[in-house]
Parts: C-alpha cells; structure tokens; sequence
C-alpha cells in the first residue's frame, strides 16, 4: 500500500503558510484618486516617523577595505554638517537627522544587497560611492521610486531623476585645469596634451573635455592612452606618451594607481605635467620619495581651496566641528550632506519626504550652494540640472594640510562653461 | 571489448540497485517541505534584504552545484567556475534584454552557450588533472574578463550593463507576481523563481549521479586507472562532468544577471571562483544538499554579523578610525569558520545531518575499481565522503 503520509503533510504545511502569508500586499483594485502626494501635512514614510520625527538618511560607503579610511572621512564630513543642522533643531527646525550606514566595499553585488537591507529604513540614500555601485543601484532607484546622492563627478547621472548631484564634472575640472595652465603659461599652442584614462565612461568624460580645450585653445592633442582599473604595469601607456613627448598628460586613474604611475614615469626618465583629480591618499606620500615627484609635477583639481583656510565658511565650520583641519574627503562628505538637507528641506516643506516627494523637491530647487567650498548646484526640472563649472586647482605640497596646496580657487575657465559638461 | 562488455554488465547491474531519490518517508516529507517553503518564505518573509540574501544565496547553490559535479563527483579541481557564471550572465543580457528572447528561451541558451564554451575549453584542460588544472582553469577567469571588458557591445566593457533580460513565464512576471489578490514585490517573485530552479537542478544533478555516466565521474575520482579498465572512458566522462558543470555556471549566471540588474567584468573575477569552491567544501563535497547549505552559510554569516555589530564593543562605528568594521567582523567570523570545518569537520555542513552507521555500500563497479588498487584520493586537497546517489 503507497504511503500517502508525506502528501498530506504537504498539504496541510503548504495550506498552513499560505494561509498565514502576511508579507504580501493586497493587489490595489482602483488607483487611488484621493490623497496627492503632497499633502499640506507632513506623513510618515519608511525612514521618518511622526512619532519620533527622525530623518534617516543612508549612506552607502566602503566602510571596509583600502579605501574605508578615506571613506570614513567622507562620513565623518557628512556627519558634522548633519550635527551642525540637529544643534538648531534639524530639518525645519524640528526634524533631526540620523545617518544610517551601509558598507558597499566598493563592490557593486554588495550595493544592492545592502540597499535591500536598509532602504526600507531611510528615506534617501545621501551617499553612494563608486560610479559602478551607482550603476547598479539606479534600476532598483527607478522601480522603488527612491532617491540618492551620488558621490560621483561623473555628469552621465546628471541626467536620471533619481539621482541629486553635488560635484563639479570630470569634464569642467579637466576644462578649468587646461585652461588655467594655458593662462599661467605652463601650456602653449604649441604644447601636446594627451591623456591616460580609464577605459570607461570617466576617462571618455575626460578625453571630451581634453579634446574641446585642444580646439578652444588651439594646443595639439596627442594620443589617448587607456588602462583598467586593476592594471598595475604602466610602462607601456608611459612610453607611449614620451614617445608622443607629450607636455601634459591628462590622467583619470584611481588611489591605487599614482605609485605604480610616478614609478614607471621616473624609470622611463618621464617628467611631463600631470593633471589629475583629488587622489585621497596624497597626504599619504609625503614621506616618500614619491612627494618629490609630485610636487615638481602633478596638479590637481578639487573643492574648497587650502584646507586650512577658515575665510572660506564651509572650511571654518567643518573645523569648529570637527577640531582639526579637514581633509579633502571632510570636505567632500560636508557638501553631500548640504545637498541632502537641501532637498530634505525643500521636501518638508512640500509636506512629503517619500521617494516621489523627494523627486519633486529637486524639481522644486532652483540652485543649491556650499558655503563657498565650491560653485552652486543647479536642480530643477532634470533636464534643466547643471554641475557646478569651478574648480579649485593645487599643487602637490608635502607641508600643506592635505598635501594640498591651492592655486586657486573656484576657478572658471575664462571661455565659460564646456558643451554638456 | 572484453573490459568493455564487462564494464557495461557491471554499470547495468549497479543501475538496478542505484537507490530512489526518495527512498525514506522523510526524505519525501523533507522534499514536499522544501518546496512548500519556496513559496512560503516570501510570503511570509517582508525583509527584503533576507529575502535578496536568500535568493543570491539560491543562485550561488545553483553554480556550486555545478562546481560539486566537477569537483565533488568527477575529482577536478577548477578555479574557472567564474568565467562561466559570467559567460552566462553577458549571454543573458544579450539574449534577453538586447534581442529581447523570452525568459524560457534566454535562460536555457545562456546556460548552452556557457556549457558549449566549457566543451571547447574541456579537452584542453582534462589532459591536466590537480593543481595544474586548477592553475589552467584559474586562466580562464582573466582570459573572461580580459574578453569581457574588450567587448563593449555586448558587455558594456568596463563600465558593465545594465540587465534588462524578461523574467517572466506566460503571465507570470516574476519582477512583479501577483497571485489572485496578491501582490508580490520583485524580491518575493525573484526569491520563488531562483529557488524553484535550484529544486530543478538539485534533482537534476540528483539523478545524474545516479546515471550510468555519473558513477562513472565518481569512479574516476575514486581511482581512474580502475574505472579505465572497468570499460568506462575517461575523456567522455570528464567531458561530460566539465560540460554540465559550466552549463550550471551559465544558468546561475543568467539569473544573477537578473538579481543584480547590472552586470560588469570585474564581477566575475577569482574571488568569485574562490568563492564557490569555498561553498563547495564548507557545504560538502559529494553531496546534492552541500552546496545549497555552503551558499545558505556564506550569504547569512554577513547578516549574523551586522546584528552583532551593535553589541560587540571592539566593532568601528562608521566616521570613526580604527577598529574592526562590521563586514570585516563578517569576513573574520567566515574565515574562521573555513578554518574550523576544515580542521574538525570536514564531511562539511551535510555531515551534520547525516547519521552514523547509515553510509551504502559502494556500488560494485565502484568496489571492484576501489579494490584494483590503493586508497582513493580523489585529487589534492579534496576528501569526499559519500557516493551521493541518493537525495
């Protein structure tokens, strides 16, 4: 005789879960026609709660791996501008805000699983590190209607809904560096620029700029060399460029990729001016032989201007705050959250800090400013955002807070802004 | 002739006597609660990280499963798993999101086109065995990935693609499922799919290691010179187990493209293939339930450790230097587990489910090839435990 005992286990255990599925929605039968998404009253959403008045945002960092030190000190800037709007009471002057975190390792998998593990806790993401984390986070963005700030220059995200930008593009900052080289004389018209770029997105971003300065100031553009991201042997991209004799070089690389760089530039006896962005651990060469290297050659673009310079606002508060001198990483956290607690502003007012009521803030903001650390945000209707076009430009200084040493600050290109940057 | 003759008599006999599947009421009652809890968990479970921990964890399984065919069964150490997890992952996205196939055509080819890449690269790489398979194997990783980031219209190159490939069948959108009145998010519908094709894999995979040619890989791994002049083929067979094992990589691929909506080269890297291999073993090798409980500990370990992080004094707070960050705490708690299985329990986490005393005898072409010679060591650095033929 068959033995039915296991079927009917199966049935009463499967009718029993079932029965009890309590984390499923009820299928809307008719669209809700009644309450607009802003109200007049302020309503509680996943990540604020009347009852309590707390704002979470998340930040989605590596808070482990080589770059968790200087990730850490994104979030302690972030950290001090929200302590500085909880003292006066928090968004609106009664909403306190709570940073909740996420450690992405810079790894885009471990993006979306962490996103999953706190979206339901905040109400915008005001931190994303890494363009690729970006990338995989945004469709999931998309379908849960959410919000986040990216910690990223990159201007292709200007563009998404979702997305609230804060910095300056690749593009203008390399635009700005070109063209204040042009005007110090350090570059001609008979100069030849080329570049060593990532091969993705960032370095395109770079070469577009590259290519605009080349026809706007009239200098030659040499070759483009690429490397990925996890390549450590620059020998071959180098000698391409000396060969070149290339005058400056364009270089759109990563932390890990300066040492390897400046070692084979110095085996190669290769000593051209290198335009780079912010790298966060410059400060971390000053004792090196490297430091040589990059004083003598190597000019970066950032925010703010010298990091000890309290005539700046931002720079001042973030001192009072933190009790030292920032670092460029302070700086760059400080200004997300700027831009986090505009919109959470904004959204309050509008009576709606759910993801569609956040959307519509941004629409609602005309401009956003920082406190003098770098040029305003431009929000509004998506199509209408503009990244900010200055750029503060510095030598590589040992002795400086930072390693920093400003060459100017927030400077535009005298023939303004560049096509789509 | 005569061998094999004689080997086919022998495998025809041991095919009569291979076990059911399901050979004890409990395991019936086990598997009718398996499937139960598909359906159940996302029901009942509204956490969407647990519930994406969950379904990565389903995806991983399905991969090392593959990986256990290979290494578990046939002997073979492969480092590579990667490359075709990844194959599977682009192919899909190709398959399904830029030409637009349907769920049940994309998926199966992508699972094709990384079992048919595994059959190019397979006559290569058996002529190897041990650590220099693993270190030709280990090759096809970079060799993917190299491939992958210079191929930008069909993988986005470095910057990665979006995926956008259907995950529906018929009506059934698993992105957004509704049953009746109920309304399923993507994290519930994606739980269900991916769990639902694990249940399919495992009593694939189930059954062929009880096939002929399954027995064969097993006899192979226990002493190859033995199952050779028992009539079975080496090549064919470790062919076959290379081949099966890569298409499983393709197929968790497809769905991981799906899970993580975006894909890039450098997700598909060594750490990935480590991984597997450490599922592998921290699971059980040999075993059909092994992978599913090695991926089911290595996705949870991270969420254990985030909820001790609030009670541990020695765990960094976020903005702060120094101390030990809450995935790191993770990393360090994996570690030593690794460590800790491997030095006391090696039979895995299947060991613990497994009673004494109630191990099979060796099927007679496995005897009579265990007997020819001295004792099975299946390859380096691998210690099996179980025929596996039944579930």
């Amino acid at each position: 005789m068959r033995d039915r005992t296991p079927g009917a286990i199966g049935i009463v255990a499967a009718a029993a879960l079932l029965l009890t599925s309590c984390a499923v929605q009820t299928a809307p039968t008719a669209p809700s026609g009644g309450a607009t998404a802003a109200s007049a009253t302020l309503a509680s959403v996943p990540g604020f709660s009347l009852s309590d008045g707390v704002i979470h945002v998340g930040e989605m960092t590596a808070l482990s791996g080589p770059i968790a030190p200087s990730a850490n000190e994104q979030v302690a800037g972030q950290q001090a501008y929200y302590d500085i709007v909880n003292a006066k009471g928090g968004i609106a002057g009664k909403y306190p805000v709570k940073v909740i975190t996420a450690d992405n390792q810079y790894n885009p998998q471990l993006a979306v699983q962490e996103y999953q593990r706190i979206k339901d806790q905040v109400v915008m993401l005001s931190g994303i590190l890494g363009d690729a984390s970006t990338e995989a986070l945004l469709p999931i963005l998309k379908q849960n209607k959410a919000v986040a700030l990216p910690s990223t220059q990159s201007s292709r995200f200007t563009a998404q809904e979702n997305l609230g930008m804060t910095f300056t593009s690749y593009q203008s900052n390399v635009w700005n560096a070109l063209s204040y080289l042009f005007e110090k004389g350090r570059i001609s018209k008979s100069s030849t620029v080329c570049s060593m770029v990532q091969a993705d997105q960032s370095g395109q971003a770079r070469q577009d700029a590259l290519e605009h300065a080349g026809k706007e100031l009239g200098f030659t553009v040499g070759p483009k060399t690429e490397f990925a991201p996890t390549d450590s042997a620059f020998t071959a991209q180098i000698q391409t460029l000396k060969t070149a004799k290339c005058d400056l070089v364009v270089f759109g690389g990563a932390n890990g990729n300066v040492p390897n760089v400046v070692a084979a530039a110095t085996q190669l006896d290769y000593a051209p001016i290198w335009e780079t962005e912010f790298f966060s651990i410059a400060q971390s060469f000053k004792d090196t032989d490297i430091a040589t290297y990059l004083k003598e050659n190597f000019v970066v673009t950032g925010l703010a201007g010298d990091l000890d310079d309290t005539s700046i606002e931002g720079i001042k508060l973030l001192t009072e705050k933190l009790g030292k001198t920032p670092t460029m990483q302070n700086v760059y956290g400080f200004m997300q959250a700027i831009t986090a607690t505009t919109i959470l502003e904004k959204a309050v007012q509008l009576g709606d800090l759910s993801g569609a009521g956040l959307m519509k803030a941004m629409d609602g903001i005309e401009k956003i400013e920082y406190l003098g650390l770098n040029g305003d945000m431009t929000y509004g209707p998506v199509a209408k955002r503009l990244q900010p076009d200055t750029s503060s430009i510095f030598s590589y200084d040992p002795t400086a807070p930072g390693s920093l040493k400003a060459l100017t600050a927030q400077y535009v290109a005298p023939k303004g802004r560049g096509p789509g940057f | 002739m005569t061998l094999t003759t004689t080997g086919a008599a022998l495998a025809r006999h041991a095919r009569g006597r291979a076990p059911r599947l399901f050979d004890t009421p409990l395991k019936k009652i086990l598997a009718i609660a398996f499937l139960v809890a598909i359906i159940a968990i996302p029901l009942n479970v509204a956490d969407s990280y647990i519930l994406t921990v969950l379904t990565t964890a389903a995806i991983a399984a399905i991969a090392a499963t593959g990986l256990n065919l290979l290494t578990g069964y046939a002997g073979q150490i492969s480092l590579g798993h990667a490359f075709f997890v990844g194959a599977g992952a682009f192919c899909g996205q190709v398959l399904g999101g830029q030409l637009g196939l349907p769920f049940l055509l994309w998926l199966p080819l992508s699972a094709l086109f990384a079992g048919a890449l595994g059959a190019v690269v397979a006559p290569f790489a058996l002529r190897l065995k041990g650590p220099y398979l693993a270190i030709v194997s280990l090759g096809l990783v970079f060799i993917g990935i190299y491939a992958a980031r210079n191929l930008p219209t069909l993988t986005g190159g470095l910057n990665g693609t979006v995926v956008t490939a259907p995950v529906s069948i018929g009506v059934l959108d698993f992105a957004a499922l509704r049953v009746g009145p109920f309304l399923l998010s993507r994290e519930q519908g994606m739980f269900i799919l991916c769990w639902l094709v694990l249940a399919v894999i495992l009593l694939a995979v189930a059954n062929i290691v009880r096939s002929r040619s399954g027995r064969a890989m097993q006899a192979f791994r226990d002493h190859d010179l033995a199952a050779e002049v028992l009539g079975a083929r080496r090549l064919p067979t470790m062919m076959n187990a290379f081949i099966v094992s890569s298409a499983l990589g393709g197929l968790s691929g497809g769905l991981l493209g799906v899970e993580l909506q975006y894909i890039r080269p450098e997700n598909f890297g060594l750490d990935l293939s480590i991984q597997y291999v450490a599922i592998v073993v921290i699971g059980g090798l040999a075993s059909i339930w092994g992978p599913v409980l090695g991926a089911l500990f290595i996705g949870l370990v991270p969420v254990i450790a985030i909820r001790l992080a609030d009670v541990l004094p020695f765990i960094s707070k976020p903005g702060e230097q120094g101390g030990v960050s809450v995935s790191g705490f993770g990393l360090v708690v994996y570690g030593v587990l690794i460590v800790v299985f491997l030095l006391f329990r090696r039979g895995g986490l299947i060991s613990f489910f497994r009673r004494p005393g109630r191990r099979r005898p060796l099927a007679p072409a496995t005897t009579q090839a265990a007997a020819a010679a001295s004792p099975p060591d299946p390859a380096p650095g691998i210690t099996t435990h179980e025929e596996g033929h039944s579930l």
